[in-house]
């Protein structure tokens, strides 16, 4: 069974629900990896632990995220595995923050995904490439 | 001070030789990372930790290695001063029990981040395999 787009949209959705929307302990987001303990990537520095991910997001409040578009590559089928490249929109606010000081931004992604026996899609490697924030957006440090 | 091609193949070298050469243990190759649980990850499946990178290189013997041509080296950022390093690498050994048996050939594609610590060291980020790719009469060998 092919890793598609629409799986890799419903991965993101999915994991990002987890930690932006229910803003759900490491413990949950670990549920979205193969590997235990493992490292969000932030290509140019500040890699976070799943923890550390879960403390930044509990600054946030009023996320939202949609999927921009993703690039699915096969890598190989025993394990199933595919690279996905792709982007989110991802909108928040600083809790205490005006209702119009929205951080608005574009998070790029390199992920490798493997599917499980269950048929379930797991992270293998998640990194996110970069994030570019749109005119006008609040700042936040991450 | 910019991650230059001869720092890559300065760490690969340095690396190979831990884990082929002298075979060290997992605990001593985890001192060429930024993080000490890292994994090598196989983009084709099988990612290894470091136990069983070592466990891989205690059956093989005669190892050598070396850079194939120059590494692609991309700056990411200064703060802290990372680079991806997009190379190859040619990967011989002997299974250990097979003292005169064929050898194990390889072109062993690599991706990595790099950063530089305050030391001026370079550390492994990610390592990620991208392939590995068997010469026509190259010995067998799974890696997992």
């Amino acid at each position: 069974m092919a890793i598609t787009r629409d799986d890799i949209v419903a991965l993101a959705k999915a994991y990002l629900d987890c930690v932006m929307v229910r803003q759900e302990p490491p413990s949950e987001q670990q549920k979205f990896f193969l590997h235990q303990d493992p490292t969000l990537f932030l290509l140019r520095g500040e890699d976070m632990t799943l923890q550390q991910n879960y403390d930044l997001h509990q600054k946030l409040t009023d996320e939202e995220h949609w999927s921009v578009g993703w690039d699915v590559t096969p890598l190989c089928d025993k394990p199933e595995r595919a690279r996905a490249v792709g982007a989110f929109y991802w909108q928040a606010r600083v809790r205490g923050r005006p209702e119009t000081e929205l951080i608005k931004a574009y998070c790029f992604q390199d992920w490798i995904v493997q599917r499980l026996p269950s048929g379930a899609l797991k992270f293998v490697v998640y990194i996110n490439t970069g994030h570019s924030f749109l005119p006008g957006s609040a700042t936040v440090d991450i | 001070m910019a991650i230059t091609n001869e720092d890559i193949v300065a760490l690969a070298s340095a690396f190979h030789d831990a884990s082929m050469v002298k075979k060290s243990t997992a605990a001593e190759m985890a001192e060429f990372f930024l993080y000490p649980e890292s994994r090598i990850f196989v983009l084709h499946g099988g990612d290894l930790t470091l136990q069983a990178n070592y466990e891989i290189h205690q059956k093989l013997v005669d190892e050598i290695h070396w850079t194939v041509g120059t590494w692609d080296i991309t700056p990411l950022s200064d703060h802290p001063e990372r680079a991806r390093a997009q190379g190859i690498v040619y990967w011989q050994g002997r299974h250990v029990d097979q003292a005169d048996g064929a050898l194990l050939k390889c072109y062993v594609g690599e991706d990595w981040v790099v950063e530089r610590v305050p030391s001026g060291e370079l550390k492994f980020v990610i390592y990620v395999n991208s392939f590995h790719r068997f010469l026509p009469d190259a010995a067998p060998i799974e890696i997992r």
